[in-house]
Parts: C-alpha cells; structure tokens; sequence
C-alpha cells in the first residue's frame, strides 16, 4: 500500500513512477491481479497520480516550512495520505463515466475516496516513519537528501 | 551511483528484510485475509452487479492470484512474492546496466 509512497520519497518522482509500473505488470501480467484491462487506469492512478500527488506535497511542505524532521515527517504523512487518496479520486472517476459499470460517479466517488482517506492514514503513518528512519539511518537513500530542491 | 554501490552492507540488510517480509507475508495475505473473509472491494462490487470475470475466460498464468499450482496457498504465497521481487530485481538491474553503458 505504501510501495507508492516510498518509492517516490527513496527514489525520487521518475524512477518512483518507474519502480510501481513495474510492480504492476508483474501483478498484472505474473499474477493476474488487476487486470489487464483496467491495467492503464491502475498506472494512471498509482504509478503517476499517487506518485507525483505525494511527492509534491512532500516538497512544496518541505520547502515552505523548512527542513526540519518534524516538518519532513509530517510532510510525508500528508503526501502519503493526499496521493492514495486522490489516486481513489481518480479511480471513482474512471468507475463512475466507465459504461460498464451502472452506478454514476455520484455513487462512486464518495465511497471510493471516503475508503482511500481512511486508509490513507494508515498508509501516511507507515510513510512518515520509513522517512524519518530512513533519514536518521540512511539519509543517502532519500531523493530529496541528495538533491533536487531539498 | 546507487546506494547499493554506495554501501553494499545497506543493501544486503535491505535485501534480508525483504525476505523477511516476504516469509511473513503469508500471515497476512491468506491467513488473515481468509479469517476476516478479505475480498478486493471492486472485486465484490463487480460480483454482485453479475459482471463478467476475464480471469475465467483468459488464464494466461499459472501463478493466479499469487498461488502456484499443488502447493498450499502459504507456500504458494512466499514463492510468488519471491518470484515477484526476482522479476522486478532483475529488470531493476538490466535497466541499470543499459542506463550506465550509454
């Protein structure tokens, strides 16, 4: 749940986005979790909108309240929290215009996106602490310790 | 330079908590998972509007739903993911090396 998250804070926004399609065409086309036609709306939704939803609320916060640990944490909770939540935004969009499905996105997009923001503490908790481990262990393993805007 | 250039201890203590994580996964994916009767959401959602299933009409992996055919789900389980991170591991490094050599 978290892989999202972490890979865009460990790796940086590209090969964040580069680390979780690959994730999912192995679910996808190994494991044949997903599905292979809804296999674009998944990249769409958490390789790219998780990912870059996550990682620019971690550095716009970062940025404008300083590098700090306690701001940092927070900031990664919040992104972790933002992108799963936006990422289900997406997919109760997709469901709700989707023809197949026959409830509209007034149905869809409440249920999808009130479930993604219940988890996405869960999943923003997980996220703030790996960064802060991370940082205090191993701070070279963070994009944002070694370069970009910081 | 990646970290595991950077500090190849670091990676390897990576590596054994992802197969750490991968033989405990297990408790959480099936175990667990069967107790509380865990179903995908949309899974469930599709289900009840009778929509149609590919998964039964197209099978074009024996590793469905992360099982692998005669062996317990658990076991099923732990091999998959291994299969899984081997998979992305070596894509992860072929990507690598044809990035460097450029």
């Amino acid at each position: 749940m978290s892989g999202e998250s972490f890979s865009r804070d460990h790796v940086g926004p590209w090969l964040g986005f580069l680390t979780i399609l690959l994730v999912l065409l192995v679910q996808c086309w190994v494991f044949h979790d997903g599905g292979i036609t809804a296999l674009g709306a998944n990249v769409l939704n958490m390789a790219i909108i998780d990912v870059l939803v996550g990682y620019l609320t971690y550095r716009i916060l970062v940025k404008a309240f300083g590098d700090k640990d306690s701001v940092r944490a927070t900031a990664a909770f919040l992104g972790g929290w933002l992108g799963i939540t936006l990422a289900g935004a997406a997919c109760g969009l997709e469901i709700g215009y989707s023809p197949s499905f026959p409830y509209g996105v007034l149905v869809t997009l409440p249920g999808i996106v009130g479930w993604h923001a219940v988890l996405g503490t869960i999943k923003g908790l997980i996220t703030g602490l790996t960064i802060q481990y991370l940082r205090a262990k191993s701070p070279q393993l963070i994009f944002s310790e070694v370069g970009g805007m910081g | 330079m990646s970290p595991s250039k950077k500090n190849p201890l670091k990676f390897r203590k990576a590596l054994m908590l992802t197969l750490i994580l991968v033989f405990i996964s297990p408790i959480f994916g099936v175990i667990l998972a069967d107790m509380v009767g865990y179903h995908e959401p949309l899974d469930v959602a599709a289900e009840s509007l009778n929509l149609p299933d590919l998964t039964d009409v197209i099978k074009w992996t024996p590793f469905l739903d992360y099982t692998v055919p005669g062996l317990p789900d658990e076991i099923g389980y732990i091999i998959a993911g291994i299969i899984g991170i081997s998979i992305i591991l070596g894509i992860g490094f072929i990507i690598n090396s044809v990035v460097k050599h450029r």
